[in-house]
């Protein structure tokens, strides 16, 4: 019966769908785009190795007894920076078996006056690529004994390679940063693009310097920004990271400006952060449900008092008034719920395009889809009920007395 | 067995000042098998008891026993199962669904007892048959005549076999021919045992009623029980005692309207009820 009249007018029924529709989509992009970000930081951290260990500057992240991150503010790392001593403490540390330092060197890199601003140069000593998990396309990477010579190397990033050379293996080639020259003796293989930029720095515009020579021909004092840590042991990493950060709060007299984050931690930072969003962003998007839903309480309305008459002929037949609301409630259930699939079809169309025309890579779970159908179906009862009560009660025989 | 019995039933509108009295302490016996014609002027009263009898609405006094059951005290959930078993209506404008077709009209008391869909189109289709449409069965109301809609009608309302069949001025919207032919299948129905109470304003149609009931300001005022096949003298005299009147100057009027197509007919009919109402009234204060 509800099909029937939802059939004999077409149109109506589209439109009055379309809100709900419009509402679906909007959550489940939301949802599935926040989804794929944590998907893309999870592939991430698992490129990266989620046992590797960062020690950073600065009072960044403060735990809970249970040793959960529970306040995260990467500002309080202005102004301070690691030491000499502290990576030295880090390097003697039981269970650290890498540990790299990262110093950022200020100027362009520079090829017969052409420069590259977006590239980083990099001062860092120790086996990187390891500590990176990531290989070298070409050549090798620094180690000490080769820069002691009169040439300084110099490994960089796929992009610095395209954008400074304009060749893929510019090997042997060199460049200037400031008025120090270095040459070409390796480049990585391209670093997988990170979802999120700040989380992590893009190491394919990265060029990496000889920590030891960076420190003989720069005026300033070496600003250590990062260590990373390969621990020996990847499951004892939890265990390594405590000892780091004991060994350093002893070198300190327990003063703590200095942080150790576990890479695997990270996620559970990102993700927090991802989900608060993602939660706010779909909770607007949900307020379009919501109009939907009352496009469909409106229409109901117009069709409970359009068909009066019809009413009142299923009265006089022998419909009960329970009778009567299970039709026009199936009806406004049935607009919701159509709407709903027709909202998930439609989420995949906008997911698809997203895909091809932006950077995004959302994900659509089969558990949004059961949930935005359910809640499709949800906004049907809660919407139709009113209407159905209405047409439910109707005195059959003033309903008589108004036209088919 | 009386399967009707009204005992001083009533039916107000209305509060206080504006009480208006539909049905005055009204009492009637119906045995089962009897064909009764209702009649009376309109604002008699005449639909309000059919609504009474119907199911559709309940008495403001006096006690119902509808197949031996006190039906007055019902609440709406019983009252729509009764009425669902009990009783069919046909209304003078047919009122079948339009998105339906005709069998699916057929079959909606059906679906409302809970009877799956094979069982309710076989029985939708032997009704049809019974009224002789069985080739009709997929036909849209829009597709048919007055008189063949009515007769879809008739079948929706014997589908269920209800007890008694109520029929509101089944001819109302019908030329003499259809007229006929829906007179021919409610006396059938009588012949085959339905009890049928019919209101009409057309005494010739007494004719097919075993019994005439003449209603006026909400009084019973004539009940006399009448051979199958003779307008009883009642009737016309009934009839005609509302037309005595310079109403008849606005007869002529009425039948140069009968020169108009169809459709504006329902216009015509109501402008001559309510001038025949204006003529009762002077009536009255002469």
């Amino acid at each position: 019966m509800a099909r029937d009249s939802l059939r004999s007018s077409r149109w109506r029924s589209f439109l009055t769908m379309s809100g709900v529709i419009i509402g679906i989509v909007s959550v489940v992009t939301v949802v599935s785009i926040g989804e794929g970000l944590k998907q893309q930081i999870q592939a991430d951290i698992t490129n990266r190795g989620p046992e590797v260990i960062t020690v950073l500057p600065g009072h960044q992240i403060e735990r809970n007894d249970e040793g959960d991150i529970s306040y995260y503010n990467p500002l309080q790392s202005v102004g301070f920076s690691l030491t000499e001593a502290d990576l030295a403490d880090v390097r003697d540390t039981v269970g650290v078996e890498e540990a790299v330092p990262f110093v950022r060197v200020s100027g362009a890199p520079t090829v017969n006056d052409d420069s590259m601003n977006g590239a980083m140069v990099i001062a860092t000593d120790g086996d990187v690529p390891y500590a990176l998990n990531q290989e070298l396309r070409f050549g090798t990477f620094l180690d000490n004994e080769q820069a002691s010579g009169n040439r300084r190397f110099a490994v960089i990033g796929k992009r610095v390679a395209e954008t400074l050379f304009n060749e893929p293996a510019p090997t042997g080639r060199s460049f200037e940063v400031g008025d120090q020259s270095f040459t070409v003796r390796g480049i990585f293989s391209e670093f997988e693009s990170s979802a999120l930029v700040f989380a992590s720095p893009d190491y394919n515009n990265a060029i990496f310097v000889s920590y030891e020579e960076n420190k003989r021909i720069s005026s300033n004092g070496q600003h250590i920004y990062q260590i990373l840590v390969k621990p020996s042991n990847p499951q004892h990493a939890f265990q390594t990271a405590q000892d780091i950060d004991a060994a350093l709060a002893q070198s300190r007299d327990g003063f703590r400006d200095y942080s150790v984050i576990q890479q695997a931690e990270t996620v559970s930072l990102y993700e927090g952060l991802l989900n608060a969003l993602t939660t706010a962003i779909a909770a607007i998007a949900a307020i379009s449900l919501f109009v939907g839903g009352i496009g469909i309480m409106n229409i109901m309305f117009v069709s409970v008092s359009e068909r009066t008459g019809e009413i009142g002929v299923r009265k006089a037949i022998g419909a009960t008034n329970g009778q009567i609301l299970g039709q026009f409630m199936i009806e406004a259930i049935a607009l919701s719920s159509i709407g709903g699939l027709l909202g998930v079809l439609a989420s995949f169309l906008v997911n698809y395009l997203l895909r091809i025309l932006t950077d995004l890579q959302p994900v659509i779970l089969p558990e949004m889809m059961i949930i935005a159908t359910a809640v499709a179906f949800l906004v049907g009862v809660i919407f139709g009920t009113v209407p159905a009560i209405r047409a439910a009660r109707k005195d059959p025989i003033e309903a008589l007395r108004s036209r088919l | 067995m009386n399967i009707i019995e009204l005992k001083d039933v009533s039916k107000l509108y209305g509060f206080g000042d504006a009480t208006t009295v539909a049905v005055e302490e009204v009492n009637l016996r119906v045995k089962k098998g009897d064909f009764i014609a209702v009649m009376g002027p309109s604002g008699s009263g005449k639909s309000t008891l059919m609504n009474l009898i119907g199911l559709l609405d309940r008495p403001t006094q006096g006690r119902y026993l509808l197949n031996g059951r006190l039906v007055d005290k019902f609440g709406p959930r019983k009252r729509a199962k009764f009425r669902r078993d009990t009783i069919g209506f046909v209304f003078q404008a047919f009122n079948l669904l339009p998105q339906l077709t005709a069998l699916e009209n057929v079959a909606l008391p059906l679906a409302y007892k809970g009877k799956t869909q094979t069982k309710r189109l076989k029985q939708a289709g032997n009704a049809l048959e019974r009224v002789g449409l069985a080739d009709r069965e997929y036909f849209y109301p829009k597709q048919l005549s007055g008189g063949q809609l009515q007769r879809v009608a008739i079948a929706r309302a014997v589908v269920n076999a209800p007890d008694i069949l109520i029929a509101d001025e089944p001819t109302g919207n019908l030329d003499s021919g259809a007229s006929r032919v829906v007179m021919e299948l409610l006396s059938d129905l009588h012949k085959a045992g339905h009890t049928i109470m019919m209101v009409t304003h057309n005494p010739e149609l007494t004719r097919y009623a075993n019994r005439v009931v003449f209603m006026h300001d909400g009084n019973i005022i004539a009940d006399k029980d009448s051979d199958v096949g003779q307008v009883p003298d009642i009737a016309r005299k009934m009839y005609f005692r509302t037309r005595k009147t310079e109403e008849d100057d606005l007869e002529g009027v009425s039948a140069l309207m009968d020169a108009i197509p169809q459709d504006d007919k329902m216009t015509k009919k109501k402008t001559k009820k309510k001038s025949r109402k204006k003529s009762k009234k002077k009536e009255a204060k002469q």
